[in-house]
């Protein structure tokens, strides 16, 4: 496992995003947050098929949804994108001069769900675009000095966290905060170690 | 040695080519639909037609390919379908005869 800075240069980046080893492809390393931004979510045939899976799946939110077609959802999430693209970009790349969210806004304590009880962490964060009923969700955990590292996230299109993508993404959590404990990174001085 | 990111270059360009982009999403979505209405135009059988590879083909349904005009104008011919439309614009409002404009003038002067 590996973690490399999103924007910029890793002694000033606050935001960080896991390399798991099962995502190298031919020897070269991406990160999660790449992976979904650039390869899955704005692959209109892998957002088709994800639609279409979910809408057929438990806990789908039939009640929000009522009169989307599919290419609404679609753009919807593309208008998601764009808008989270840009404010964290600026949160963590121009943070002394930006009006948008700050990057301790974006990424909220993970608490107000179903897992709480069982796997309530306080560095445990989740972000999602500055929209009502969003669809876009990350996931991450914050270090001792609020830097903050990306370690998945999700299209959300049933009404509660439930289901395997949830469990999928809980557990990533868990897998890098016990890394970050075995290696005894508390901080990004850690990180750049 | 830590892998660097490229995220910075490709979220620069998704800013910097967001409107090209999404026009190719949407000829994607497009295209898509048309081939699971189509049950015999598989993705194999589109790349055939087009003299392209099926790679290409997948690379166009992604929605991140900027497509030429005359690829474009292939697709919606083998596909039987329009993916581009055009809105009405000035040139299209019909011609009016001179009584017409003239009565309009007359209007125009007495309000």
């Amino acid at each position: 496992m590996n973690f490399i800075p999103i924007f910029t240069k890793s002694n000033t980046c606050d935001l960080w995003s896991v390399c798991y080893p099962e995502d190298v492809i031919d020897g070269l390393q991406r990160d999660v947050y790449s992976i979904l931004m650039d390869e899955r979510w704005t692959d209109m045939k892998y957002l088709i098929d994800f639609i279409k899976i979910e809408k057929e799946s438990v806990g789908f939110d039939t009640h929000f949804w009522e009169g989307y077609s599919i290419s609404d959802m679609v753009e919807k999430i593309q208008i998601e994108i764009a808008s989270l693209d840009n404010e964290l970009y600026y949160a963590d790349l121009m943070k002394e001069e930006t009006t948008l969210r700050s990057l301790d806004r974006i990424f909220i304590k993970l608490h107000q769900n179903i897992y709480s009880l069982n796997t309530f962490n306080d560095s445990h964060r989740k972000a999602r675009p500055d929209f009502k009923n969003s669809i876009i969700r990350f996931y991450g955990i914050e270090l001792n000095d609020g830097t903050i590292i990306i370690t998945g996230g999700i299209l959300k299109l049933k009404l509660k966290m439930i289901g395997l993508n949830f469990d999928q993404e809980i557990n990533k959590l868990k897998r890098v905060q016990s890394f970050l404990k075995t290696q005894g990174i508390i901080d990004r001085a850690g990180l750049i170690d | 040695m830590k892998a660097q990111s490229n995220y910075l270059q490709n979220a620069q360009f998704r800013i910097e080519n967001r409107k090209w982009l999404n026009y190719s999403s949407n000829i994607a979505l497009r295209i898509i639909a048309a081939l699971e209405q189509q049950e015999y135009m598989t993705q194999k059988a589109l790349a055939e037609k087009l003299e392209v590879s099926p790679q290409y083909i997948n690379k166009i349904l992604k929605g991140q390919e900027n497509l030429s005009l005359a690829t474009i104008a292939k697709l919606s011919e083998v596909l039987n379908i329009e993916l581009i439309s055009f809105p009405t614009y000035l040139f299209d409002e019909p011609i009016e005869s001179k009584m017409a404009q003239s009565l309009e003038l007359k209007k125009s002067k007495s309000k």
